[in-house]
């Protein structure tokens, strides 16, 4: 692009942050005309960027299981163990997440490893233990919040028995259910929800049975 | 991401998300029906988790992109035949005037200014949507851009443009004043 050219793109920017801008001199009344088309189709795609809702509201990331649920633990150093004894650097397996898709880098793994893994998410976690060839359970623990009205919710026999239908149908292991079922709950919370128990539960068997009925069709 | 090894479903929405709801919204916007638009993504993800595609895909943004469009579109053509008040037909050769009117109507909400722009973006190349659409919608710097793509920064502003003036077209053909 030369000069002009660059400038006239500046300018489509400019315009689009400000529909009100006017012309300098040095456009033709033709170029204008086109910089404010372009400048709408700018500002059309940058409200249209703003549609996804925030990760930890979005209900299509809680389902997928890429919400961090703040219950789980990550056990730093059984996780090293746990790659160690897996025989992968930490090159290694990030080379094995990258191909499955996940966007991290060795200095994630290690960070995981050594400093926190607060941002890990069950998804991920679930890719982890896949490359490592162990359960997500060998590096993670559950924290308990005893008696919040949540842990309640978690510990009681509805609860248990949702998780069980959940993990038959996605086919994983319980404990991956329990910690999506944990994310959804805790996403209604984000929305400012605040539902009794009873409310919560009729919430959670409805995210289960849209689920198995997906799977039925 | 390999050709041969498909990826987790999780690791493609995460990467995707905000163009997936931005095409769902903007397809839908123009119709009122914007508030369909996270449905319509979670309908398609999940269907991606369920079952996979049934050929191989080498570029899952392409996909996924087409396949929430055509999801919105889907919703827009239900909604109108519900408006009509008629049922669901599995098979339009049973009635070939509402064949005609469901063609015509489709042709009237796809002249739409909204679903017209992101027509035109689910049809732009990969490349050129990708970078469209992190240097202009998200406003990424050029260069950030640029080291993505094996390219300079001047050259993500002309594809950018080249795009922009792409996505332009049908809205001028149409008519539509802004």
């Amino acid at each position: 692009m030369n000069d002009r050219e660059e400038q006239l793109a500046e300018l489509i920017t400019a315009r689009a942050l400000n529909p009100d801008l006017e012309g300098p001199d040095w456009v033709t009344s033709s170029e204008w005309e086109k910089i404010g088309q372009l400048a709408r189709v700018v500002r059309d795609l940058r409200v249209s960027a703003q549609a996804a809702p925030p990760l930890a509201q979005d209900r299509t990331a809680v389902m997928l299981g890429l919400v961090p649920d703040p219950h789980v633990r990550v056990d730093r150093a059984a996780l090293k163990r746990a790659r160690q004894r897996a025989g992968l650097t930490a090159g290694a397996l990030t080379a094995l997440l990258n191909d499955r898709g996940w966007e991290v880098a060795a200095s994630d793994v290690l960070r995981w490893e050594t400093q926190s893994a607060d941002d890990l998410f069950p998804a991920l976690l679930e890719a982890i233990a896949r490359e490592l060839d162990t359960q997500v359970g060998q590096f993670t623990s559950t924290v308990e919040v005893e008696g919040s009205p949540q842990e309640q919710l978690f510990s009681g026999a509805a609860f248990q028995a949702l998780t069980a239908r959940l993990a038959a149908v996605l086919a994983v292991p319980v404990e991956m259910a329990e910690a999506r079922l944990r994310s959804a709950s805790i996403a209604t919370a984000y929305r400012g929800d605040h539902p009794d128990q009873q409310q919560a539960m009729a919430t959670l068997e409805a995210f289960v049975s849209v689920i198995e009925f997906r799977h039925e069709r | 991401m390999t050709d041969t090894t498909p990826p987790d479903v999780g690791a493609l929405y995460l990467r995707y998300r905000k163009i997936l709801h931005a095409v769902a919204f903007g397809v839908l916007q123009g119709a009122g029906r914007q508030n369909d638009a996270e449905d319509v993504v979670n309908d398609v993800m999940l269907t991606l988790q369920e079952s996979s595609p049934k050929t191989t895909v080498t570029n899952w943004e392409a996909y996924l992109v087409i396949a929430v469009k055509n999801r919105a579109r889907d919703v827009l053509k239900s909604a109108r035949v519900r408006h009509a008040g008629g049922p669901l037909l599995e098979h339009d050769e049973e009635d070939p005037a509402r064949d005609l009117a469901e063609e015509a109507a489709e042709r009237i909400d796809s002249q739409r200014e909204g679903a017209l722009l992101w027509d035109a973006l689910a049809d732009l190349d990969s490349r050129t949507r990708q970078i469209v659409w992190r240097h202009k919608a998200l406003g990424e710097s050029s260069s950030s851009v640029a080291k993505d793509f094996g390219i300079n920064a001047s050259r993500v502003r002309q594809i950018s443009l080249e795009a922009l003036d792409v996505l332009r077209e049908p809205l001028m053909k149409k008519g539509v004043q802004r």
